[in-house]
C-alpha cells in the first residue's frame, strides 16, 4: 500500500510550503494562497484517510492491516527500524479523527486568523502538527511514534508561544515543553526497559519457542512486541524479570504512563495544560482537546498487551485517571477564564479516557476519545467564537450573548449536553461505557467518576449561562458584540452536528441494538485477547445508565439554578462564596499547584544549576587556578635558585678562576730562573708524594 | 611552541638511542620496491656488488605480506657481479583496494627489506595536505589582497571536502578486518625514518571515515565563516588551514609517531588563533588551552614512548626488521599486552599507560573535571575557531579513547569501562547544569558540548554494537549541531557585541530568519526527534541500558534539564519583548546571505540524520564492530550478532 504515505507527507509538504516561501506568497499573491495550500492539503489527507479507512473495511477482519515502508532508518543487528507506516483499526480512527476535525479547525482559522499578522506562520504551524500527529498514530515503531510524539510536542509549544511578544505566553510554550519532557523521559526509559527485558527473556525460554517465533528478539516494532508478548511462556518470562525489584511490567507500563500523563496532562504532570490556552483558540481545539492530548491515551490503547501484563499498573493508572477527572472537574467550577474551563475540563475528560483504558475498556476509551474530540472541538472553537466578537475571555464579561450569536450559542449548547452526558449526544454514550466498566471493577472508581460527571455537568452548563444567558455585561458590548462570519460557524454546526450523532452511530449500546457496538467490532482485532466479555448484567447496566442520567440532570440543573441569570442572583452567590471562604480562591488557582512546583522543583533546578556553575568556576577551575598558582610559586622558587644558587654557583666558580688567574699572574714573570725553582719544586714534591704513598 | 619541538627532538634522541646505525648494504636489489596495480608477477633483480661471492641464504616475504607470493626462496651464493631474479606475484582478494607488504632478502647476516606495494592510494594524503599548499599560497598574497587571501582558503578547504565525500561515497561498507588490512582502505604506507622505525601510515576505518569528513566540512564552513575577519588576514586563514591539515592529518594516522605529530600540529595554531585574533581575555584563555592541552599530550608522548619500547619486534611494512613499532594496528593487533605480564611504577603496565592516554584524549572531550579550558577558550575564541574547537577537536578526544586505548588495551579498557559510564553521565548532568546556570550565551553552548560528549562516553563504555554506533554518531552530530550554535551565537555578537543572555529579548521580530535557524538548531541540540541529535542519544540509551541500567537511568534524566536549558536561553533571546536597552534596532539586520550560506548546508545535514541516519551508521558500523569484537574478546558471530 504506497499510499499511505501521502495522508501523512500531504501536510508535510503544506507545511514546508507555507513555512519556507509563505511569506513571498502572501506578499505576491495574498492570504488567499496561504489558505488554499494548508486547507487544501488538509482536505486532500482527509480524503485518503476516508478511503484507507473504506479500504480497510473492505479487508476480512483478520487481515486489516496496511503497512507502508518507506526506508530502513537504523539497522543495526537487532535493533532494526523501518521508517514504515501501519494502518489497523486502531490507527484509523486517529486518523480519521485528525484529519477531519484538522480540516475543519484549519478551515475554521482561516476566519479566526484572518487579521493576524503571521498569518503564514501559523498555517505552517498547524500543518506540521497535522504531520506529526499522523506521524503518531501510523508510525510502525517505537522510534517512528516518538518522532511524532516529539513533533507534536514541538508544534504544540510554537503554537502556544504563537504571539511570542507576549512573555506569558512564550513562558506557557516552555512550560509546556518542559513538562513533557519529564513524560519524555519515562517515555524513553519505559522503551529502554522494555527493549532490554524483551532482549534478555529470550534466553529463558525453551529453544522451542524460538523456532515457532523467529521474530523473537529485541525490538523497537510495535507490531513485533505485540507478536511475541502474545507467545504465552515468552510473555511469562519477561513478566518474570524484575527491575530494582520491582517486577519489569509493573516499571515499563508506569513509565510509559509517565510519558501517556505528560502528554495528555494527568496528575501530576497536568499544569502545562491550563497555561496553555494562551495559544490560539482553535490551536487549543485542535491540539489541547481533540488530538495531540489524546496520544496519550492512544499510547496506552496501543500498548494494551503491555499494560495489561501488569494489573498493579492499571490499577495505579485507574486511580490517577479517576482522580485527574475529579481534580479537573473541581478546579474547572470556580474558573471565569472560559478557556481555562475548557481546558480544566479536557484534563477532566482525558481522567476519563485513562479510567476506561486502566479498566480494560480499551474501545469504551477510544470511543469517548472519539466523541471527546467532536464535542471539545466544538466547544473550544465554540469559545473561540465568542472571543472573536467579544474580545475578552472572562465569563464575567460576558452574558446574554444568545441572541446575539444564535449559532455559536446553540453549537455550544450542544456541546454541553454531549460532555454532561445527556442520552440525545455523544458523550453519553461514551461515558457510560466507561462508568460501567469502572463499576466492574470497583464501585468506588465508579462513584468518583459519577461525581466528576456532576461537576462536569454542572461548571459546563455554568459557563454556558454565564456566556450566552442572561444579561450582558453592560450596553456597549451589546452593540460590539456580533455573531462570527460564516466561515467559522459552519464549522461550529458541523462539529454540533457530529457531536450529537457520532455516539449511537458508532457506539450504540448493546442494551439497545441488541448487537455489539460497530467501534467495538472494529476495534476487536486489535485488543483480541485483552477484552474482558462484559458479563450479561442487563438490570445492573440500566441501573448504571440511569443513574448517569441523573448525575448530568442534577448538574445541569444546579447551574442553571445558580446562574441562569447570574446578575439577578449576585446576592445568593456572594453568601455562598462566603460561606465557602477561601476555597474557592484556592480551587481557581488549582490548589496552588503551580506554585508548589514553583518552590519545590523549580526552585531546587535553578538551585542546582546555580551551584553547579559556582561550583564549576570556583571549585573545579578552582583547583587548576590553585595547581597554576603552585607551579608560578615553584616557577618563582626555581628562579631564586636559579639565580642565587646556581648561577650563584657558575658565577662563584668563575670568579675563582678568574682570582687564581690574576694570582696565578703573578707568578707567571718571566723569569726562567723563577721557573726553574718551580720546576725543582714540583719534581721534589712529587718525589715526596709518591714516597709517600 | 619551543616546548612542543623540543618535546620532538627528546623523542628523537629516546629513539635514536635504541636503534643500530644500518650496516652496508651487502646486496643490490633492482628496483629499490616493486609496485603493483592490479593482480599480476614483478621480477626483482638482486646483484652481488662486493669482490667476494655471497650467499643469500634466503628470500621470503615478511610475514604481514598478505595478497603476494613468491616463487623462488632457495639458497644461492652470488659471485661478484652476478644477478639473480626473484618473481613475486600478486594476487588480491576481490575487495581489496591495497596490499602492502616486503620482501625479505636473507643475506650475509643481515635482513634487506624490499618494499611491495599495491594500488596505495594518494587520496587520503592529497585530502591532509592540501590545506597545507593552501596556506603557502596564502603567504605569497600580496598585503592588503584579502578577497584574494580568502578564496585561495575557501578553494583550499573545499578540495578536502570533495575529496572527503568522494571517500565516503567509494568506501567500501562491507570492509573489515577479516577483509584485509587490518579493515582499512585508501592506505598509504611507507617507511618514513626507517632509523626510528616511523613510518608514514595513513587510511581510514569505521573509527575515522565520518570524522574525516566532518572535519572537512566543519573547516569549510570555518572558513566561509570567518570572511569577516580583518585583522592579520594571511596569518590567520594560513594557520586556518594549517590547523585543517592537522586535524585531518590525526584522524587518518596510524603511525603513532605520525599521529602525535599531527596532534601537535593542532595546538599550536589554535594557540595563536586563539591568543591572537580572540577576545578581551584571549591570552588566559589560550594559554589556558594549551597548558591544558600540553598536558594531555606530555601524558600521551609518554604513554606512546612506553609503548612503543614495550612492542614485540617486527618488520617495517618494507619488509625490513624493526625491534619496536609506532605501527597503531600492529600496537592493537600484534602485540598481547595484557600477556606480556609488565609492571610499570609498581603497577599493572597496561592501566597505567591507559589511564595516561586516557587523560590525555579526557582533557580534549573535555571530560569532567578536565574540561575547564573549555568555556574561556571558546568564549574567547573568534566564532570559526569555536565552531573548530567544539566541531572537531573535541571528537578527538572521544576518537582517540577508542582508536588508542580500546583497540591497543582491551583488557584496560574492560577495567575501567564502567569509571567511563560513571563520568559520562556526571558530564551529561553536570554539563547541562552547569550550561543552565550561564549568563553568557556562548558559555552556555560550550557546557552543553561538555554536556553531550557525556553521551559519547557512555555509549562507548557499553560495549554494545548499539552503544558504539550511538557515540560514534553522537560525534558527528554534536559536531555540526554545535558548529551550528556557535555561528549562531557569532552572529549575534557580530552584531550585539555583547553575549550576555539578559540584554536581548524578542529578537525573533527583529530577525526572523535568524530566529528560525536558531530555533531550528536549539531544538536539534535538545535532541528533538526528527533532527540528528536525537538519534546518537537514543542509541547510546539502548545499547548502554542493559549494562548499565542505573547509570543510563540518571544520563536519561539529562534530556529533561537539557530542554530546560535550552528553551530557556531561546526563550530569553528570542521570544518576548524586545529589550528595549538597544536604541538601534538597525543594527540586528537579519542573516546575511554569507551567514545563511554557514548555516544552511548544516541544518540540512542535520534534518536529513535526523531521519535517515542508515548511511552514517553503514559508514561505520564495520569498523566499530571489529573494536567491540578486539574489545570484548567475543570472536564468535553469534555471539555479537546478538549484542543490542
Amino acid at each position: 500500500m504506497g499510499w499511505l504515505r501521502y495522508i501523512v507527507l500531504l501536510p508535510l509538504v503544506g507545511a514546508a510550503i507555507n513555512g519556507i516561501v509563505g511569506a513571498p506568497l502572501e506578499r505576491r499573491f495574498g492570504r488567499r494562497v496561504i489558505t488554499v495550500v494548508a486547507v487544501g492539503v488538509m482536505l486532500a489527507a482527509a480524503a485518503l484517510a476516508i478511503a484507507a479507512a473504506v479500504t480497510l473495511a473492505a479487508r476480512p477482519e483478520h487481515d486489516r492491516q496496511i503497512v507502508d515502508r518507506l526506508f530502513t532508518m537504523i539497522s543495526l543487528g537487532r535493533v532494526h527500524v523501518d521508517f514504515a507506516l501501519a494502518l489497523d483499526p486502531l490507527s484509523t480512527i486517529m486518523i480519521l479523527v485528525i484529519t477531519v476535525v484538522g480540516a475543519l479547525i484549519h478551515a475554521y482559522s482561516a476566519g479566526y486568523m484572518a487579521d493576524d499578522p503571521s498569518y503564514w506562520r501559523y498555517f505552517a504551524y498547524l500543518n506540521l502538527f497535522v504531520f506529526s500527529m499522523l506521524l503518531l498514530v501510523l508510525g510502525d515503531s517505537f522510534l517512528t511514534l516518538f518522532i511524532g510524539w516529539e513533533g507534536v510536542g514541538l508544534c504544540s509549544y510554537l503554537l502556544i508561544g504563537f504571539w511570542y511578544r507576549e512573555p506569558a505566553n512564550a513562558r506557557a510554550g516552555m512550560k509546556a515543553f518542559i513538562v513533557n519532557r519529564v513524560g519524555d523521559f519515562g517515555f524513553l526509559a519505559g522503551v529502554a526497559l522494555l527493549f532490554w527485558g524483551l532482549a534478555g527473556s529470550w534466553s529463558v525460554i525453551d529453544h522451542r519457542y524460538y523456532a515457532d517465533y523467529p521474530r523473537l528478539v529485541p525490538t523497537l516494532d510495535l507490531r513485533l512486541v505485540h507478536d511475541q508478548l502474545a507467545v504465552a511462556p515468552f510473555a511469562q518470562a519477561f513478566a518474570a524479570k524484575t527491575f530494582l525489584g520491582a517486577p519489569l511490567p509493573l516499571v515499563v507500563a508506569l513509565l510509559l504512563f509517565l510519558g501517556a500523563a505528560g502528554k495528555s496532562a494527568q496528575l501530576p504532570l497536568y499544569v502545562w495544560l491550563p497555561d496553555a490556552m494562551a495559544g490560539p483558540t482553535p490551536v487549543s481545539a485542535l491540539i489541547h482537546a481533540a488530538t495531540m492530548v489524546t496520544a496519550g491515551v492512544y499510547l496506552m490503547v496501543r500498548l494494551h498487551f503491555l499494560f495489561a501484563l501488569s494489573p498493579a499498573a492499571m490499577t495505579v493508572i485507574a486511580t490517577v485517571g479517576v482522580a485527574t477527572a475529579l481534580f479537573g472537574a473541581i478546579v474547572a467550577l470556580f474558573q471565569y477564564d472560559l478557556k481555562r474551563v475548557l481546558a480544566y475540563s479536557t484534563i477532566s475528560q482525558l481522567g476519563f479516557m485513562f479510567l476506561g483504558a486502566a479498566t480494560g475498556a480499551w474501545w469504551p476509551a477510544m470511543f469517548h476519545l472519539v466523541t471527546h474530540a467532536c464535542f471539545k472541538a466544538c466547544l473550544f472553537l465554540g469559545a473561540g467564537s465568542v472571543i472573536h466578537g467579544t474580545h475578552t475571555q472572562d465569563m464575567r464579561e460576558m452574558g446574554g450573548l444568545a441572541p446575539l450569536m444564535p449559532r455559536t450559542r446553540w453549537s455550544y449548547l450542544v456541546g454541553c449536553w454531549a460532555i454532561a452526558g445527556f442520552p440525545w449526544a455523544a458523550g453519553f454514550y461514551s461515558k457510560d461505557e466507561i462508568l460501567a466498566r469502572a463499576y466492574e471493577r470497583s464501585p468506588l472508581l465508579w462513584l468518583a467518576g459519577a461525581v466528576a460527571a456532576m461537576l462536569t455537568s454542572f461548571y459546563m452548563f455554568r459557563s454556558y449561562y454565564l456566556t450566552f444567558e442572561g444579561r450582558a455585561a453592560s450596553e456597549e458590548q451589546r452593540h460590539a458584540v456580533h455573531e462570527s462570519p460564516r466561515s467559522m460557524t459552519w464549522v461550529l454546526l458541523a462539529l454540533a452536528a457530529a457531536s450529537i450523532v457520532v455516539g449511537p452511530l458508532v457506539g450504540l449500546p448493546e442494551l439497545w441494538s441488541g448487537r455489539e457496538p460497530l467501534l467495538a467490532r472494529w476495534l476487536a482485532p486489535v485488543t483480541a485477547g485483552a477484552l474482558t466479555a462484559t458479563p450479561e448484567r442487563r438490570g445492573l447496566e440500566l441501573a448504571l445508565m440511569f443513574a448517569s442520567l441523573v448525575v448530568a440532570t442534577v448538574g445541569w440543573i444546579a447551574a442553571r439554578l445558580l446562574y441562569k441569570d447570574l446578575r439577578a442572583r449576585e446576592g445568593a452567590l456572594a453568601t455562598l462564596r462566603s460561606r465557602l471562604g477561601g476555597v474557592p480562591a484556592l480551587v481557581l488557582d488549582g490548589f496552588r499547584v503551580d506554585a508548589l512546583y514553583d518552590a519545590t522543583f523549580v526552585r531546587a533546578f535553578g538551585a542546582t544549576a546555580r551551584t553547579a556553575a559556582w561550583f564549576d568556576v570556583h571549585v573545579v577551575d578552582g583547583v587548576i587556578a590553585a595547581l597554576g598558582a603552585l607551579a608560578r610559586a615553584a616557577a618563582f622558587i626555581t628562579a631564586a635558585i636559579d639565580h642565587y644558587l646556581v648561577d650563584g654557583a657558575v658565577n662563584g666558580v668563575a670568579d675563582l678562576l678568574l682570582g687564581a688567574g690574576r694570582a696565578l699572574r703573578r707568578v707567571q714573570t718571566g723569569r726562567i730562573n723563577n721557573y726553574v725553582l718551580g720546576v725543582a719544586m714540583g719534581v721534589v714534591m712529587l718525589i715526596v708524594l709518591t714516597s709517600w704513598l | 611552541m619551543t616546548r612542543a619541538t623540543s618535546f620532538l627532538a627528546l623523542l628523537l634522541v629516546f629513539l635514536g638511542s635504541g636503534t643500530a646505525a644500518a650496516d652496508e648494504p651487502a646486496v643490490d636489489v633492482a628496483p629499490a620496491s616493486l609496485s603493483f596495480d592490479g593482480p599480476g608477477t614483478r621480477t626483482l633483480e638482486l646483484r652481488n656488488p662486493g669482490g667476494a661471492p655471497l650467499v643469500i641464504d634466503r628470500v621470503t616475504l615478511a610475514p604481514d605480506a598478505s595478497g603476494f607470493q613468491l616463487t623462488d626462496t632457495g639458497p644461492r651464493t652470488l659471485q661478484s657481479g652476478e644477478r639473480v631474479q626473484v618473481a613475486v606475484q600478486f594476487t588480491p582478494d576481490a575487495r581489496r583496494q591495497q596490499a602492502f607488504g616486503g620482501l625479505q632478502v636473507h643475506a650475509a647476516g643481515q635482513v634487506r627489506g624490499v618494499p611491495l606495494r599495491a594500488g596505495s592510494s594518494w587520496l587520503l594524503t592529497l585530502l591532509i595536505f592540501f590545506p597545507l599548499v593552501g596556506a603557502a599560497l596564502i603567504l605569497f598574497v600580496p598585503t592588503g589582497r584579502h578577497a584574494l587571501t580568502r578564496a585561495i582558503a575557501l578553494a583550499t578547504s573545499l578540495v578536502p571536502l570533495a575529496a572527503s565525500v568522494l571517500m565516503c561515497l567509494r568506501f567500501d561498507r562491507a570492509f573489515s578486518q577479516a577483509t584485509g588490512n587490518g579493515g582499512l582502505q585508501f592506505i598509504q604506507h611507507v617507511v618514513w625514518i626507517p632509523s626510528f622505525n616511523v613510518e608514514y601510515f595513513v587510511g581510514v576505518d569505521g573509527l575515522s571515515v565520518t570524522m574525516v569528513l566532518l572535519t572537512a566540512l566543519i573547516s569549510t564552513i570555518a572558513v566561509l565563516a570567518s570572511f569577516g575577519i580583518d585583522k592579520q588576514v594571511r596569518g590567520y586563514f594560513a594557520l586556518l588551514l594549517l590547523l585543517e591539515t592537522g586535524m585531518l592529518g590525526t584522524f587518518c594516522a596510524l603511525d603513532f609517531f605520525l599521529f602525535y605529530i599531527f596532534w601537535e600540529l593542532m595546538l599550536l595554531p589554535m594557540y595563536f588563533l586563539i591568543g591572537i585574533w580572540g577576545g578581551t581575555r584571549k591570552e588566559y584563555a589560550a594559554i589556558k588551552f594549551f597548558l591544558y592541552t600540553l598536558v594531555g599530550s606530555v601524558l600521551i608522548l609518554l604513554a606512546v614512548i612506553a609503548l612503543y619500547y614495550s612492542s614485540s619486534p617486527t618488520t617495517l611494512v618494507d619488509g625490513t626488521p624493526a625491534r619496536h613499532t609506532f605501527d597503531m594496528v600492529k600496537l592493537a593487533y600484534a602485540n598481547d599486552w595484557e600477556g606480556k605480564g609488565l609492571s610499570l611504577l609498581g603497577f599493572d603496565f597496561t592501566k597505567v599507560v591507559w589511564v595516561a592516554f586516557f587523560i590525555g584524549f579526557a582533557i580534549k572531550i573535555p571530560m569532567f573535571p578536565f574540561h575547564t579550558w573549555l568555556p574561556d577558550a571558546h568564549v574567547e575564541a573568534p566564532t570559526a575557531i569555536s565552531v573548530i574547537l567544539a566541531g572537531v577537536l573535541l571528537k578527538m578526544g572521544t576518537y582517540g579513547i577508542l582508536r588508542v586505548n580500546f583497540a591497543m588495551l582491551p583488557l584496560a579498557t574492560q577495567w575501567a569501562a564502567t569509571t567511563m559510564a560513571v563520568f559520562g553521565a556526571i558530564n551529561i548532568l553536570y554539563g547541562a547544569f552547569c550550561a543552565f546556570g550561564q549568563r553568557d550565551l556562548k558559555k552556555l553552548v560550550a557546557y552543553s558540548s561538555v554536556s553531550h560528549m557525556g553521551y559519547c562516553l557512555v555509549g562507548m563504555a557499553a560495549f554494545t554494537r548499539s552503544g558504539f554506533n550511538g557515540a560514534m554518531l553522537q560525534m558527528f552530530n554534536h559536531g555540526t549541531i554545535t558548529a551550528m550554535l556557535f555561528l549562531l551565537v557569532g552572529v549575534l555578537y557580530d552584531r550585539a557585541h555583547t553575549r550576555e543572555i539578559d540584554r536581548f529579548g524578542g529578537m525573533a521580530t527583529q530577525m526572523p530568519r535568524y530566529a528560525a535557524l536558531f530555533g531550528f538548531a536549539f531544538m536539534a541540540s535538545l535532541g528533538l526527534p526528527g533532527l540528528s541529535g536525537f538519534i546518537g542519544e537514543v542509541l547510546v540509551f539502548l545499547g548502554a541500558f542493559p549494562v548499565y541500567r542505573v547509570i543510563t537511568l540518571v544520563a536519561m534524566s539529562g534530556v529533561i534539564v537539557t530542554a530546560a536549558y535550552h528553551l530557556w536561553a531561546l526563550q530569553r533571546v528570542q521570544l518576548g519583548r524586545w529589550n528595549e536597552s538597544w536604541r538601534d534596532r538597525t543594527i540586528f539586520n537579519d542573516l546575511t546571505a554569507r551567514e545563511t550560506l554557514t548555516l544552511a548546508p548544516l541544518a540540512a545535514v542535520v534534518l536529513v540524520l535526523g531521519f535517515w541516519p542508515l548511511p552514517m551508521l553503514q559508514l561505520v558500523d564495520n569498523g566499530l564492530m571489529d573494536l567491540l569484537r578486539h574489545v570484548t574478546g567475543l570472536h564468535g558471530a553469534g555471539t555479537l550478532a546478538g549484542l543490542p
